[in-house]
């Protein structure tokens, strides 16, 4: 008859095997997790355990015994390889040992298997097997062959570094899971324990194996583990890899925030081990000379970036607290994370400096371009009144003209409508002095003409209006204004104009004003000789030039006077003017003028030999030079000369 | 005998000026300012126009810019007489219409010269 140590013994194997089985179940459902394979294995190995030895237990023939203690043994030998199966996934080392691998270590086990089986052939495991009974009841009693100490080895090497890597990783586990860490300590440490007692024949080991019900215990214990504490199933690999690893400092703080974990990171940062620091409050990470701001040790709740004094100089931090809500929401805890974000302040840094530079950098060149636009506007002003000045000066200079003329029109008209009036062969000292009051009007017109001209010049009025004329033209013009002057003295006035010369690009009323003036002078100071005009391309190296030359053979120019010749009432000392009359300025217009058309003018002269006036004139290469049949010169003997002289006609200009 | 219009606002040079046309035998109407030279060309049709520039009301430019216009008148032609000189008044004035340029004071042959050209021509 059992005992009632024994019926107990019954009841827990039984609970235990079936305990087992809905663990195995369980574990079966959720196969997909690497570790549920093997728990569910392992279940199913404590489920027949127990259940073997529940029948042992129930029995007291030998036969029946042993027949329970064989079947035993089918879960006997598989559970400490899946145990160390499971193990190994759950603490994330799974891939110390690959699948195929698992099974090999069940090699050992079939062996141990089949000589249970056939012991009776060997006495391998067991040498002699025998019951005894005791007021318990009956018990199987063998004694052990060899086999079963290699079994019992190669078990605890199994059993040994599983329960080594859970109590690791049990150990490791976060704090505020104290409870599942225990758990699984306790999980681990079961089979050992009930197996110790056995073997040491210690309490109910006297005459028990307690190592069914160890197991029963752990499967039992990981099975709520993994079914209510979540949290356990992901951190034990979750909390490796990421909490350990990253580089953001982490510490985990209880209620009365007092330090419970921290990561490498942060147990660097504060040059404190991890484990001289736990339970120890937050302030005791702190440097004394910290400049953390006091709210931070109090506040529920923070999400602040700051910049702290550390042992790097100061660095800045994004720093995080917030509480940790345990079941059932109550407060477990705070997270304080941190991250340095020197680099990225300083990024952010050298961007604002940058900004500010381009700033700067844009205000001054808007104000560049409003003192610009300023500059602008006051170089527009002084334009505006400088051409207001010159508008007004034009003007002035135009109503000057036609105030000094308008009563010249009166003197010189009325002296000649006295003459007119005069009976022709009477009064000729009249008619005489009346010319001289006529001459004395016209000389001043030209003089009023040109002080104008030469005003306008220097007021930079002067208008040049361009465009392409007929060089024929311009010396038929030129000669119906000279000519008369010309005959007056008695002087041939000979025309050489070369064939290429046709048209010209330019001012031809200004052109005409300055030939007029250089024949004019000519003529003036040229009794019974030549005035040759004469008007050719110089293609010299300084570049294309329309040549228009102007020879006489008259009274020529002293050399003191050459210099200075072109200078305003220069050239003619006093007696001069008086017989030969001019204005003085007649030479200065015509400077300014070739200059104001971008040529030159110049002077050759000998006295009583005759003077030379050359004005060069630019020409366009590509519009020049193009020969066309004459359409104003007489043909004679192929060569275009004519002559305006008393009607004869030269072929080539006259040899003096 | 040849009828001309004499535009002149200057009494002292309308006199003169008078003297000598008559002198060179053409019958002479007198405007004084560019209002009456417009009504008397319309009224009159003249042979030929010696237009001043200068004028008060109407300016001469303004003045021969329209008789100009009126087709009827167009053909007359018209002398730009005046002591605006300056070779800019030259082109201001054929701008307008002129048909020739005579400076103040006055070269009386070039002038009779060109008005014998014109009245030959508009014959």
């Amino acid at each position: 008859m059992p005992s009632l140590v024994t019926i107990i013994c019954m009841f827990v194997l039984v609970v235990t095997a079936l305990t087992s089985t809905i663990v195995s179940l369980q574990s079966w459902r959720r196969r997909d997790r690497a570790w549920a394979r093997p728990l569910s294995f392992a279940g199913i190995a404590v489920t027949i355990m127990a259940a073997g030895y529940a029948v042992e237990l129930a029995n007291t023939q030998l036969e029946n015994i042993l027949l329970a203690v064989r079947f035993q043994y089918i879960g006997i030998v598989s559970v400490p390889v899946f145990w160390l199966w499971f193990a190994l996934t759950y603490t994330g080392r799974s891939k110390m040992v690959d699948a195929s691998r698992h099974y090999a270590l069940l090699i050992v086990p079939a062996l141990t298997l089949i000589l249970v089986w056939t012991n009776d052939l060997h006495g391998l495991i067991w040498q002699s097997t025998a019951v005894t009974v005791n007021e318990n009841g009956t018990f199987f009693a063998p004694t052990y062959g060899p086999w079963f100490w290699i079994h019992t080895l190669y078990s605890y090497s199994l059993i040994l570094p599983a329960t080594g890597f859970l109590m690791m990783t049990a150990l490791r586990t976060h704090r505020l899971f104290r409870w599942q860490a225990l758990m699984l300590v306790m999980a681990a440490v079961a089979p050992l324990l009930g197996n110790l007692l056995y073997l040491l024949r210690i309490g109910p080991g006297q005459f028990l194996d307690l190592l069914p019900i160890g197991f029963g215990i752990s499967v039992m214990l990981v099975a709520l583990l993994t079914m209510k504490g979540r949290l356990l199933e992901v951190i034990p690999l979750a909390r490796t890899l990421t909490f350990e690893q990253m580089r953001d400092g982490v510490v985990v703080l209880d209620p009365e925030r007092r330090i419970v974990d921290l990561n490498i990171t942060a147990s660097k940062m504060f040059n404190r081990a991890i484990a001289d620091v736990i339970g120890m409050p937050i302030t005791a990470l702190l440097p004394v000379d910290t400049n953390l701001p006091a709210q931070y040790l109090t506040a529920h709740e923070i999400d602040d970036e700051i910049s702290l004094i550390t042992s790097d100089g100061p660095r800045w931090f994004s720093i995080q607290v917030f509480p940790l809500a345990g079941w059932r929401g109550r407060l477990k805890g705070w997270l304080v994370h941190w991250r340095d974000i020197t680099s990225r302040r300083e990024d952010e840094q050298l961007l604002r400096v940058r900004n500010a530079e381009l700033e700067a950098l844009h205000l001054s060149l808007q104000q560049e371009l409003l003192e610009r636009q300023r500059t602008e506007i006051a170089l527009a002003q002084a334009r505006d009144m400088a051409e207001a000045s010159s508008r007004t000066k034009s003007a002035f200079i135009g109503n000057m003209s036609h105030e000094l003329r308008t009563p010249l029109t009166s003197i010189i008209g009325y002296a000649q409508l006295i003459q007119r009036q005069l009976v022709s062969g009477e009064h000729d000292l009249i008619h005489s002095e009346l010319d001289i009051i006529v001459n004395a009007g016209r000389h001043q017109v030209e003089l009023i003409n040109d002080v104008l001209d030469l005003a306008k010049i220097e007021a930079g009025q002067m208008q040049f209006k361009y465009g392409e004329f007929a060089i024929g033209l311009l010396i038929d013009r030129t000669i119906q204004m000279v000519q008369p002057l010309a005959q007056r003295g008695g002087n041939r006035l000979v025309l050489d104009v070369s064939d290429e010369v046709e048209t010209y690009y330019g001012d031809e009323q200004k052109i005409r004003q300055i030939l007029i003036n250089l024949l004019s002078n000519a003529a003036k100071f040229t009794q019974h000789g030549t005035i040759t005009l004469r008007v050719r391309y110089d293609l010299s190296n300084d570049g294309a030039w329309l040549e228009f030359s102007v020879h006489d053979t008259g009274i020529g120019i002293a050399p003191a006077f050459l210099t200075t010749i072109f200078e305003e009432f220069s050239q003619i000392p006093g007696s001069l003017q008086q017989q030969y009359g001019g204005t003085g300025l007649g030479l200065t217009i015509c400077k300014r003028y070739t200059e104001l058309m971008k040529g030159t003018i110049s002077v050759t002269s000998e006295e009583n030999r005759g003077s030379s006036f050359y004005v060069r004139l630019p020409v366009e290469r590509d519009c020049a030079i193009i020969p066309a049949p004459p359409t104003m010169a007489l043909e004679v003997s192929g060569k275009k000369i004519y002559v305006v002289d008393t009607g004869e006609v030269y072929a080539s200009p006259p040899s003096r | 005998m040849p009828r001309l219009l004499l535009v002149e606002d200057n009494e002292m040079n309308r006199q003169m000026i008078v003297g000598h046309l008559k002198w060179l035998g053409y019958e002479v109407f007198l405007a004084a300012d560019g209002h009456q030279a417009v009504e008397l060309t319309e009224a009159v049709h003249p042979d030929l126009i010696l237009m001043d520039m200068g004028l008060p009301l109407l300016s001469g430019w303004e003045a021969t810019a329209q008789i100009k216009a009126n087709p009827v008148l167009a053909t007359i032609p018209i002398i730009a007489l005046t002591a605006y000189a300056m070779s800019d008044d030259y082109y201001r004035s054929m701008a307008v219409g002129c048909d020739a340029f005579e400076t103040k004071p006055i070269d009386f042959d070039h002038l009779a010269s060109t008005m014998e050209r014109l009245l030959a021509g508009s014959r």
